[in-house]
């Protein structure tokens, strides 16, 4: 994590993507979020949790990395372009890095819109590019073996 | 000679065991040269599986395109940012980085 001090000074504008090894309380980016804009009526949230099994498996935990620069950056430039896309008014996105037990939360993803269904429309797709589009990587470890987990 | 940085992610820092290593390499040296030939030569005892991860393999051969280039697998190659083609020459102060499928998430 040699680059890690540099995570802050790849946005130029509030930074709304976090990928580091502690997540924020939920209830602080909601606040965070609607402190954002007075024209905010919905807040649509994801909470991704490690799953305790993989096919029958009983796994351990999960050990995620990610690029330590291009991770943020990817984010932030797919949420630009859904607010542009959904006419939303702002997100957040925080991932954990490092190991994450089973039960843990391991990504927020949140869209503050004018109203549910831009919301909606904008959270399914931000969650899916998340998972395609950025630098991230996990390997799960289960009780017979370990996996690098390639999102389908 | 041409210096340039590489930085490796997930299954491929763990194949190695090695996270961040610099190589010293001939001016006009392509990507495809360093992938197929300077990394795996200075990882022997992996270099198989190096080839066999990265690259599209036929029967153990490394697969090639008309132009005689090898083909990644769903692998991608940034330098300096931006996503890079195999034939890309490398240049003094490249920063490669060699990034599996994700899997975030």
């Amino acid at each position: 994590m040699d680059d890690k001090e540099r995570i802050g000074d790849t946005s130029v504008t509030e930074m709304k993507v976090k990928v580091s090894q502690k997540l924020d309380s939920l209830n602080s980016l909601i606040e965070e979020l609607k402190k954002s804009s007075d024209e905010i009526g919905a807040i649509t949230v994801f909470v991704g949790v490690v799953r305790g099994t993989r096919e029958k498996e009983k796994v351990l935990r999960l050990e995620y990395e990610a690029h330590e620069t291009l991770a943020p950056q990817t984010t932030e430039k797919i949420i630009s372009e859904l607010k542009t896309k959904y006419d939303i008014i702002d997100a957040i996105v925080e991932h954990k890095v490092g190991t994450v037990q089973v039960g843990e939360e391991v990504m927020y993803v949140l869209i503050a819109s004018k109203h549910r269904k831009e919301g909606r429309l904008a959270l399914a797709e931000l969650v899916d590019r998340v998972k395609y589009e950025v630098p991230i990587w996990k390997k799960e470890v289960t009780e017979k073996a370990a996996y690098w987990v390639e999102n389908p | 000679m041409t210096v340039i940085q590489v930085k490796y992610f997930g299954k491929l820092r763990e194949l190695l065991g090695v996270k961040k290593e610099e190589y010293t390499v001939k001016e006009g040296t392509t990507l495809a040269d360093l992938l197929a030939s300077h990394i795996p030569e200075r990882h022997p005892a992996v270099s198989k599986t190096w080839a066999e991860t990265l690259f599209r393999t036929i029967k153990g051969e490394m697969a090639q395109n008309r132009n005689g280039i090898p083909v990644l697998n769903n692998y991608l190659v940034i330098i300096n940012g931006k996503s890079a083609k195999l034939n890309e020459r490398l240049k003094e102060g490249d920063e490669l980085a060699i990034m599996p499928p994700f899997g975030g998430g």
